[in-house]
């Protein structure tokens, strides 16, 4: 498992974090990589350029942990030339006590309306590949 | 070949004279490439999901109730899963996956109490996802059992993304941790449907406060339910017994349906 090593200590340079024991977004990355590999196969394409990526605020993902991830995993597969871009997508929850649909960008937010924590991710905890350019 | 004029790029010769090539007024010119967009739209862990339905399915044809548990490491999930199997086992058929990234210890300590338990070794990686459950449950025999417990590798963050396939997670968090786990990795304990507050024996040793611990534990996930107990003493482990035995009697009357 030499890519992942070589992940983490990418990681342990980039970050000031300790992501020995987070590294989910390899395999994320990983799953990237196959889902345009096999896009790539499908529609002939000989290079493959950008891939926006959606990230919900709320997903259990950190962007920057994906980003170097993909950078290790994409080595020597046939998505090597892709450039990954992603794009935010904020988080909502629905609020129990006001009954209603608000606005929640972290795991720990209150609800904006009551301060109260009642409250049910609705949306912006997916991660989902939108599109991918090729040639 | 020039697409303005239609030449190519070979050397044409006359009676073995290089003749110069003649793109006479418009320089030479390649076809240019396109570059396309494709529409993906596709779950990042899509097919980690869709892996997860089949074994969902699977269990549910067999009636099995099947949980994830969760949680730091040395929190206490294979004695709680050891005393479980030896305090259930007249009543409830159990068989173990055990997740870790190296050794079969955890798989051995399941098989010394005569339960059936498999060991997957994940090597570098840091949480189980559902291809390597399918291909645990190839190796036990699963109608003979009624509860499957799949013991996770001791990590409270990656888990928390990749489904199994379980009917739930039950998070353990043992009280010679911080009373602020919930709220530091919050996505895991909020996908927990049941929290075991674990060593509740060492309470008096230590300075954990119970009471906050419960309200972060909450305040992350509204609905969890919490049980307080101690898989070394025994204590609250009769409410935990009942909730598996309640939980088990459901799938059952699901699978009747």
């Amino acid at each position: 498992m030499g890519m992942v090593s070589e992940f983490v200590r990418a990681l342990s340079v980039a970050q000031g974090h300790d992501y020995n024991n987070c590294m989910h977004e390899l395999a994320l990355a990983e799953n990237i990589i196959e889902i345009v590999t096999r896009c790539a196969q499908h529609e002939g394409f000989t290079r493959v350029g950008r891939v926006r990526v959606r990230v919900g605020t709320l997903a259990v993902v950190i962007p920057e942990a994906l980003q170097t991830a993909f950078a290790a995993a994409k080595r020597g597969s046939p998505a090597e030339t892709a450039v990954l871009v992603l794009e935010s997508e904020p988080g909502q929850a629905w609020c129990r006590d006001c009954a209603a649909t608000v606005v929640m960008n972290d795991a720990l937010d209150a609800c904006p309306c009551c301060q109260g924590y009642a409250l049910r991710i609705t949306g912006g905890n997916a991660l989902r590949v939108i599109d991918i350019d090729g040639e | 070949m020039c697409t303005t004029c239609g030449c190519g790029t070979e050397t044409i010769t006359l009676d073995g004279k290089v003749l110069p090539l003649s793109h006479a007024g418009h320089p030479y010119s390649t076809p240019k490439k396109l570059t396309r967009r494709v529409q993906i739209e596709q779950d990042v862990l899509g097919e980690n999901d869709a892996q997860a339905a089949l074994n969902r399915q699977r269990f549910a044809a067999q009636g099995l109730l099947v949980l994830n548990l969760v949680s730091s490491p040395g929190s206490g999930k294979t004695t709680l899963l050891v005393k479980t199997i030896e305090r259930l086992s007249a009543r409830q058929r159990i068989g173990v996956i055990e997740g870790d990234q190296q050794t079969s210890r955890d798989a051995e300590r399941i098989q010394a109490t005569g339960a059936l338990a498999v060991q997957i070794n994940t090597g570098k990686g840091c949480h189980l996802d559902a291809r390597m459950v399918a291909g645990a449950l190839d190796t036990l025999p699963l109608d003979a059992l009624d509860i499957l417990m799949i013991e996770n590798v001791g990590n409270l963050v990656c888990p928390a993304a990749f489904d199994l396939g379980e009917a739930c997670k039950v998070a353990i968090l043992s009280v010679t941790e911080g009373e602020d786990k919930p709220l530091k990795y919050p996505d895991m304990f909020r996908a927990a449907r049941l929290m075991l507050l674990n060593k509740c024996d060492l309470l008096p040793h230590l300075e954990f406060d119970v009471a906050q611990a419960m309200a972060h534990a909450r305040r992350v996930n509204p609905d969890i339910e919490i049980m307080q107990i101690s898989a070394t003493s025994g204590v609250g482990f009769e409410q935990w017994l009942d909730w598996l035995e309640q939980a088990r009697a459901a799938r059952r009357a699901g699978q009747a349906a």
